[in-house]
């Protein structure tokens, strides 16, 4: 074989080869982003059917805010947080607790009382929290 | 100094009948009938094994997905980076369905000289348009596998079939198309002397195509006038000279170095006596323990 053929075919494998490489390359980094992207559906799929898992009923729940108790009444309907009604906050201060009402909406959209407090309004947002999750471990039995 | 002994007693035999070229032809023909048993019989998977690396890349490449690093792969990559260092050895020597085609060629030869009639020849013209065949067959396969209906394919790969065949397994009915193209095959392998591998073999069209390190080739300026034994000898129709697309036909089975009546086919620029039988053995020798390597030698 001659040299100039040699390092012609050399060449063009050389070429296929990185060809080749780039594509792996991509194609990893393409997984690796399905892969995340799959984990996450997974991961928020396993937090609705948690969720699912709720018995109908009106459910009573109490935590501590800033000032004092807090009790709330939360409403499964279908199996899923439908309201939340806060009875009574008479030792929170208005303006927090106006604040901290942020996290109800927050809890029905998540369907889980496992969400982040409201800055600002920590302790009274704790409270409500903490009062729909004891409510709700009445509703979890199945 | 075991394997020095060797090889000065094996061309020491030739040297006696040293005026008897017929002779050394026998020899190392015999030789390399005895590697390719070895190698049909221990290791009879590895051209597939190595063309299902290629078809699993282009699978995955329709797919878009990254490729594995499997058996398959490290075959693939480990067999071309042989070839191109030592030429294509693994097809003149150590390929089961090579060895079938050869096989069935000699087989056909000796019936052919007993009945004292001849089969037609392909003319050169044909044989060199046929040997693009291949090529087509080589990107319909991967274009199959990346459209990803390869799999949904009936049975047609007499590959497969004969991968059945030598793991002594039945053929199923599945395979019908497979077999029929098999037989087919091994007629066209009656006929002419390597058929599949230059004319149809997808693994051949990738080898051929490799940059080749260790080729045969002559000394044309020491040639002995208008001789041209090598040519005619040659399975595959190249002369060793050729600097062209076609020197990548040639399979490295070195007949064209064993009937040289001047011994004046090289190998690697480094080997006078191209086919000499000890670096042909080493060839093998090493072969053999990267098929140990990658896994692919049979036990029984």
């Amino acid at each position: 074989m001659r040299h100039q053929d040699f390092w012609g075919r050399m060449a063009s494998l050389a070429i296929a080869v990185i060809a080749v490489c780039v594509y792996q390359a991509n194609a990893l980094q393409w997984q690796q982003e399905t892969e995340a992207n799959q984990q996450a559906v997974a991961e928020a799929n396993a937090q609705n059917s948690g969720a699912v898992s709720y018995q109908d009923g009106v459910y009573i729940g109490e935590g501590e805010g800033f000032g004092g108790t807090i009790t709330a009444q939360v409403t499964v309907t279908d199996g899923e947080i439908a309201y939340i009604e806060i009875t009574d906050a008479s030792n929170e201060d208005a303006a927090y607790l106006d604040q901290a009402m942020q996290i109800v909406d927050n809890i029905i959209a998540a369907q889980t009382p496992e969400v982040d407090t409201i800055s600002g309004a920590t302790f009274s947002s704790t409270g409500i929290k903490t009062a729909v999750q004891q409510a709700l471990e009445g509703a979890a039995e199945t | 100094m075991i394997q020095t002994k060797n090889m000065r007693r094996v061309p020491g035999q030739a040297a006696k009948k040293h005026s008897n070229p017929m002779q050394r032809v026998k020899v190392r023909r015999r030789i390399r009938a005895v590697i390719q048993l070895i190698f049909f019989l221990l290791a009879p998977a590895v051209y597939t094994t190595c063309f299902s690396g290629i078809k699993a890349i282009a699978t995955a490449i329709g797919a878009g997905e990254p490729f594995a690093y499997d058996s398959f792969f490290t075959t693939l990559v480990v067999i071309c980076l042989y070839t191109i260092v030592f030429g294509r050895f693994f097809c003149g020597y150590a390929c089961a369905f090579g060895s079938l085609g050869d096989a069935v060629y000699a087989l056909s030869q000796l019936v052919q000289r007993k009945i004292k009639k001849k089969l037609p020849q392909i003319p050169e013209k044909a044989v060199r348009v046929m040997q693009k065949f291949k090529y087509g067959i080589l990107i319909a396969i991967v274009v199959l596998c990346a459209a990803g209906v390869y799999a949904s394919l009936p049975g047609w790969s007499p590959w497969d079939v004969f991968s059945m065949l030598t793991a002594r397994k039945g053929v199923t009915a599945a395979y019908t198309i497979g077999a029929v193209l098999l037989a087919l095959i091994v007629i066209g392998m009656a006929v002419k002397e390597r058929f599949f591998c230059q004319f149809l073999c997808p693994m051949g069209a990738i080898f051929a195509l490799l940059p080749v390190v260790g080729s045969y080739r002559r000394n044309r300026p020491n040639c002995l006038p208008r001789c041209s034994a090598c040519a005619k000898n040659c399975p595959v129709c190249v002369e060793t000279d050729e600097g062209s697309l076609r020197m990548g036909e040639c399979i490295s089975c070195g007949k064209c170095s064993d009937i040289c009546p001047k011994r004046n086919i090289q190998y690697g620029n480094k080997i006078e006596d191209g086919n000499a039988p000890f670096p042909v053995i080493l060839k093998a020798l090493l072969l053999f323990a990267i098929c140990l390597f990658l896994g692919v030698v049979r036990t029984f």
